[in-house]
């Protein structure tokens, strides 16, 4: 069982990373982000276009982060100009739109044939309880963890980040005080979407890797950011890597294997109805 | 506010229109003009001689051979979506291009491709246009994940009948109007079995299956067969799902104590379970399905450290010197079809169609029912279509089911390559 969990943590750390994601743009932007992961998907794919046509694997890998997070930041644009005002139920379903078009667009662009990923450190890795973890896990876990531990400071003892948490809680406070809400709002779905493109460029080495399965990993992300009540970046990253443990582990169990795709689903729909068990159930609902 | 609401309702509008637009075939079936060789064979098959033609379904073309009766075949593809089959059509469309500039020919064939996406709605509307409006009298080279099971009985109740370029589901393999070429997914999972319990001696048999949404009851009887052949039994059948890592299938097949495994899937996912058992370090030895037999996964392998096979329907594509494959590696070099299993059942099954036509006695005054008449005949009579690149002879006949195909040869990835392996066809028949 142990080994059955060890080989969780290649997608766990995807998981963990676009949870984080989330979380980022949710706390900073006001938006729970549907499309987070096509956007990481159009920079995987730019990557590993780049990658077949002869350009080298790690300038492929930058180019696909920056045209992840132009996409991302490009429809951040969109938002702080269209949506500003709006609530973030209404932006959250304004990504709907952004994810529905993207998807489209990407297949137009790079066809609905799944693609052959390279491996970013090759055979390099680690053998834990007898289950070889590759470097590439260990790098997004460990990419996961810095990133979650670099915006807990950020945003909790720099200037930078008490600005950030004032334009996300009163935004119109904050431009009345000089803080260049749109600017930041960019910067946040820019970084939002770079970081959302190296979990598909990790993760899709080991799995058939086509635009809408990259794009589905924001499932397992918004779970994770469930897990993390969309504010605990760490808590993100825990529920992340504790989802592609679950998943792993349910391939050695006959009677779920069949149905481990549904377990984020089921997650966010027990952690929904868990933090709904003190509500009263009256005639308001 | 007012205007960010118009400005919403414009984005929403375009995200649906470019939505509407982004599908690979038009509301009503009709395949959109693509990249693909399909295509392109499609267009030329029309003009013959290779020459680039109009879109698919334009029957105003000129016969450069003189009057000859024209026939119109027709084909569905699953040519985009989550499992794409674009050579076997393509290959097809090669064959009745060079049949057509063949001053011998006794007709002239029209062939028209149609994408139905892997979407049942459009396999369905494109299966009804070339039947009601293209009037087609047969369907030949077909390679698509929906076709078999969305319009088999919509060919039975037009007394059509279908010579599949490559069968997929079991719906293929049991109808009374479909036959496919190919040995198919059942017979050769069989026959893969076969080959790793008995030909490469393994008893500890690990099955990871790619999960197309399809019942799995035909793939437990196809291993049941192989169980009545052999007395042994897997130790684990699991099915994965698109975009699932394999990593966690390999621990499990370590961990399980599998010298082999047979991972059921496609080129990509042999490409991802490779890495994956490489990255795990395990020794087992992988044989795949035979959509992992192309020139790219050999080349994207490489040397694997473990041994890795795969399933050949026909005769080996990748042995060149083989003079079965002398005619089908000129003909798909010259039409720009790459060389796959795929390319060589669309092949085979328009070779197979030729020899239906011709023997249907079809002459330039018969109307389409006449037509659809003497092919009928001529489908259920048939002389057993032999070609050395298959390892049973083809025969449609009256049956309630047809799986004529039941050999299999099997290949190994040798420094980025693929070599033949086994020097005879399995054949399945002949082992029961």
């Amino acid at each position: 069982m142990i080994s059955a969990a060890l080989s969780g943590l290649s997608s766990g750390g995807a998981y963990a990373l676009v949870g984080v994601a989330v979380v980022l743009m949710y706390r900073l932007a006001g938006v729970m982000n549907i499309a987070v992961s096509v956007f990481g998907a159009f920079g995987a794919f730019s990557m590993v276009s780049a990658f077949d046509g002869g350009l080298g694997l790690w300038p492929s890998v930058v180019l696909g982060v920056c045209v992840g997070a132009a996409t991302s930041g490009l429809m951040g644009l969109v938002m702080a100009w269209l949506f500003s005002d709006s609530d973030a139920i209404t932006r959250s379903v304004a990504t709907i739109a952004m994810a529905i078009t993207f998807l489209s667009v990407a297949f137009r662009i790079f066809g609905d044939t799944p693609r052959s990923f390279p491996a970013l450190f090759g055979d390099s890795a680690l053998t834990v309880s007898g289950v070889v973890v590759k470097a590439t896990n260990v790098f997004a876990i460990g990419l996961a963890v810095l990133l979650a531990g670099l915006l807990v400071l950020v945003l909790g003892r720099t200037r930078l980040g008490v600005r950030m948490v004032a334009m996300s809680n009163r935004p119109v406070s904050a431009e009345l005080l000089g803080i260049p809400t749109r600017r930041y709002t960019v910067a946040v779905w820019l970084v939002g979407g770079a970081v959302a493109t190296m979990a598909p460029i990790l993760a899709a080495p080991t799995r058939q890797a086509d635009f809408t399965s990259l794009s589905l990993l924001v499932v397992a992300g918004l779970a994770a950011a469930l897990l993390g009540a969309f504010q605990s970046f760490g808590l993100t990253v825990v529920g992340g890597l504790g989802i592609g443990v679950l998943e792993a582990v349910a391939v050695r169990w006959d009677l779920v294997s069949s149905y481990r795709s549904t377990l984020p689903f089921l997650l966010i729909l027990g952690v929904l109805m868990w933090s709904q068990r003190g509500e009263v159930w009256d005639e308001s609902r | 506010m007012r205007s960010t609401r118009r400005l919403i309702a414009v984005l929403a509008a375009l995200a649906v229109l470019t939505a509407a637009c982004s599908s690979g075939s038009t509301d009503d079936g009709e395949a959109e003009p693509t990249e693909t060789s399909a295509v392109d064979a499609g267009e030329t098959s029309e003009e013959g001689g290779g020459d680039q033609g109009d879109a698919a379904g334009d029957s105003n073309q000129e016969s450069p051979v003189g009057s000859r009766p024209q026939v119109m075949i027709g084909s569905v593809n699953s040519l985009t979506g989550p499992v794409p089959f674009p050579e076997a059509s393509a290959a097809a469309a090669a064959v009745f291009d060079r049949y057509n500039a063949n001053p011998e020919g006794l007709i002239t064939i029209e062939y028209i491709i149609e994408d139905d996406a892997a979407d049942p709605a459009l396999a369905s509307q494109a299966a009804r246009k070339l039947v009601s409006e293209d009037n087609v009298v047969m369907m030949a080279g077909a390679a698509s994940l929906v076709d078999c099971v969305v319009n088999g009985p919509y060919y039975a109740e037009n007394g059509l009948y279908a010579v599949q370029g490559t069968g997929v589901d079991e719906s293929c393999f049991v109808s009374r109007n479909i036959a496919p070429i190919n040995t198919g997914p059942y017979a050769g999972l069989t026959a893969s079995l076969y080959f790793t319990s008995e030909v490469l001696g393994h008893d500890a048999i690990c099955y990871f299956q790619f999960d197309t949404g399809l019942p799995p009851d035909p793939l437990e009887a196809a291993i049941a067969r192989w169980s009545d052949i052999t007395g042994k039994s897997l130790v684990t059948f699991d099915l994965y799902t698109p975009g699932d890592d394999f990593t966690p299938f390999v621990t499990k097949a370590m961990d399980e104590g599998c010298t082999a495994v047979f991972e059921g899937g496609l080129d990509f996912t042999a490409i991802a379970f490779d890495e994956a058992t490489q990255g795990q370090g395990a020794t087992f030895d992988i044989v795949h399905f035979t959509s992992a037999y192309s020139t790219a996964v050999a080349e994207a392998i490489g040397s694997p450290d473990n041994n890795t096979y795969a399933n050949s329907e026909f005769e080996p594509f990748t042995d060149l010197d083989s003079p079965a494959l002398a005619d089908w590696i000129e003909l798909m070099n010259s039409a720009d079809v790459p060389l796959t299993s795929f390319a060589e059942g669309g092949y085979l099954a328009a070779l197979a169609t030729i020899q239906i036509l011709e023997s249907a006695g079809l002459s330039e005054g018969d109307d389409l029912a006449a037509q659809r008449s003497k092919v009928e005949a001529a489908v259920l009579g048939m002389e057993p279509f032999e070609h050395p690149m298959l390892g049973s002879p083809y025969v449609f006949g009256d049956a309630p089911a047809h799986s004529p195909n039941q050999a299999s040869k099997f290949v190994q990835i040798v420094d980025g390559a693929w070599q033949t392996v086994t020097d005879d066809f399995i054949v399945l028949t002949d082992l029961e």
